[in-house]
């Protein structure tokens, strides 16, 4: 078979050219863009940790090595430079897939906030896990009553959460991650 | 490890089925849904490339892309590695595989523009990010899981679509508009399977 | 002159609709349409990325082979979607974590490829720029139609507010997948309605289908199966 130079050719060097330029183009893209996204992603975690942790002004990053390789969890340090509290991101099964939640731990042993990073769960019934009705039950809640557990119905007593109606399953992956934390926070108090 | 496998593969096809509970490959679903042998072959072309756009792109993001912080790079890399696979596997199959070749052959050109063979090459790399756990052959298991619930899918729509032929349906319902709200009853017997998986698999 | 350019913007917010007469596009459609504001934010994305298509597409029509220009479309509009991903990363996180994998997926969007194959290819710039302005605000109109419906029956709300709280509790199938399907069924069956066409829109036509020409084998079987 004789290959056509022509015909050949010039559709490879066009598409060639096509994808350098577009390459090209994304590449300043990026550069352009790259810093304010990093910016971004900083930011939002910094607005989550200040969300369940308030009484801190600053973070910093730590390590506490478990059994399953090193666990990242932040310090909370206030306006005079004493510790706050700590930061801790676990997660659970739920019922649609993974619960990611944050939670912050006062100097004192309570819970000062819980945030849902990321989870799966149906809308209009687990997803309203991330509202402030639900999330604000751990708020105050103390290490000593550990671990926290789950009530479907009725009052909710001390060391108790009550579940979103409809969503048992989404509130207890999201109590099992509060207590992850829970634990995680008396290892770090340990030393 | 096995239960890990098993746990990925059943929930690709049940919780996380691509075209009742992701919306991705709603053209296909839709298009070529009518028989049941044409629903069959077009899932299996799509199971396929699936898996070979996994098997190829997954190691291209994790050890050339992502090492060299080339990751934006990626909608455009994959597409055309798709693109190219689909081309090639055409080829081939016509070449040396003649018989398969007449049997899929005629489905693989729509593939390239088939949003779930994208979406399942990049939610699997997602996946793979936020569960260190998840690896290449977590995710070609995932990938195969994801083409099987297509089938099941398509294959149960087909028969329901059969089924729809012989009814009498009102004028402005005709054609697209009782297929979807039949899609619609589908995906709610898809629903049912939430959260199934976790406690099979215990 | 003037009539002709307006014909190419209105074309396509009603009566070529990309999303209800046309029916393309529909993984979008019905995958981020669970609330108004996704669909504003997917709406606007895929706007500009076949605005801007269109608009490069039309300049290159003369450059492109013939045979390499379905590639070379794809990497066109791979490329905008690209940058609007960036671009929505870097300016407004939130829309990006709500559309999550369905932006980078406006690539294998059928309007785009649609348009860049059926006009941008045969057309000049401004026509095109026009064209694909259309389409866009035809498939962002249907998007935040219901979108709309859609929120407001599932989650009682309308671009986050509470209007329904009170006196009617939210029906959540509707924000579910099943909701979906069912919402867009009866839009198209109302579309066709009001349209009084008496061609009914069967099943997705293969001539809209951007590869129809590539995948004739297959429309011709499609054929013979439905004279069969």
């Amino acid at each position: 078979m004789k290959i056509d130079a022509k015909s050949v050719l010039i559709p490879t060097i066009t598409l060639f050219l096509i994808c350098v330029i577009v390459t090209g183009l994304l590449a300043g893209t990026n550069a352009i863009t790259k810093d304010q996204i990093a910016a971004q992603a900083a930011e939002t975690e910094r607005v989550s940790r200040t969300m369940v942790l308030p009484s801190a002004a600053d973070f910093q990053e730590n390590t506490l090595s478990g059994e399953d390789g090193d666990i990242v969890y932040y310090t909370g340090v206030d306006s005079s430079g004493n510790t706050a509290g700590y930061v801790f991101t676990t997660e659970a099964k739920g019922y649609g897939g993974t619960v990611q939640v944050m939670t912050g731990l006062d100097g004192e042993g309570k819970v000062s906030g819980v945030v849902i990073l990321s989870h799966d769960e149906t809308p209009g019934l687990g997803a309203n896990a991330e509202k402030e009705e639900f999330r604000s039950q751990y708020v105050g809640q103390s290490v000593s009553n550990a671990p926290l557990s789950v009530v479907k119905s009725g009052q909710a007593g001390e060391g108790q959460i009550l579940a979103i109606t409809g969503a048992t399953i989404t509130s207890t992956a999201v109590t099992d991650a509060v207590n992850q934390a829970v634990e995680l926070y008396s290892l770090v108090k340990e030393g | 490890m096995a239960q890990q496998m098993v746990s990925i593969f059943l929930a690709a096809i049940l919780t996380e089925n691509y075209i009742l509970n992701q919306f991705l490959g709603i053209c296909p679903f839709l298009g070529v849904s009518k028989k049941l042998n044409t629903a069959f072959g077009m899932s299996c072309a799509v199971t396929f490339v699936m898996v070979l756009a996994t098997a190829v792109t997954w190691p291209i993001y994790t050890y050339v892309l992502y090492p060299n912080n080339l990751a934006y790079l990626q909608t455009i890399v994959f597409i055309l590695i798709i693109a190219a696979l689909v081309q090639f596997v055409e080829t081939v199959l016509k070449k040396y595989m003649p018989p398969l070749y007449n049997a899929l052959g005629i489905y693989l050109p729509l593939i390239t523009t088939n949003c779930a063979v994208l979406g399942v090459t990049m939610l699997v790399l997602e996946k793979g990010e936020s569960d260190p756990t998840f690896g290449y052959l977590q995710s070609l298991v995932n990938t195969f899981g994801a083409g099987i619930g297509f089938m099941v899918a398509m294959v149960i729509f087909a028969g329901v679509r059969e089924r729809l032929e012989l009814c009498d349906i009102p004028k402005s319902l005709r054609g697209l508009p009782i297929t979807l709200v039949s899609a619609s009853l589908v995906a709610v017997s898809f629903l049912g399977f939430q959260g199934i998986v976790d406690n099979l698999v215990k | 002159m003037a009539k002709s350019l307006m014909h190419e913007f209105t074309k396509g917010i009603v009566k070529e609709n990309p999303v209800l007469c046309l029916v393309l596009g529909t993984c979008p459609t019905l995958a981020v349409s669970t609330s108004a504001s996704n669909a504003i934010g997917m709406g606007v994305a895929a706007t500009l990325v076949l605005v801007c298509s269109n608009a490069v597409i039309s300049l290159l029509r003369k450059v492109i082979p013939d045979k390499v220009r379905i590639p070379a479309f794809i990497t066109i509009i791979a490329g905008f979607v690209s940058i609007v991903q960036m671009l929505v990363k870097a300016y407004a996180p939130d829309i990006d974590k709500s559309l999550g994998i369905y932006l980078p997926l406006i690539v294998v969007n059928c309007i785009i490829l649609g348009r860049a194959e059926m006009f941008a290819s045969k057309n000049s710039v401004l026509p095109s720029i026009l064209d694909g302005l259309g389409m866009g605000v035809g498939f962002t109109a249907a998007l935040l139609l219901m979108g709309c419906i859609r929120e407001l029956l599932g989650a009682g709300t309308l671009f986050g507010m509470p209007i329904t709280s009170g006196f009617m509790p939210p029906i959540i199938i509707f924000i579910l997948p099943p909701g979906g399907f069912f919402v867009f069924g009866m839009l198209i069956a109302l579309a066709s309605k009001l349209s009084g066409q008496q061609k009914k829109p069967e099943e997705i036509g293969c001539a809209a289908c951007p590869l129809a020409a590539s995948c004739s084998k297959l429309v011709g079987s499609c054929e013979k199966e439905a004279k069969e």
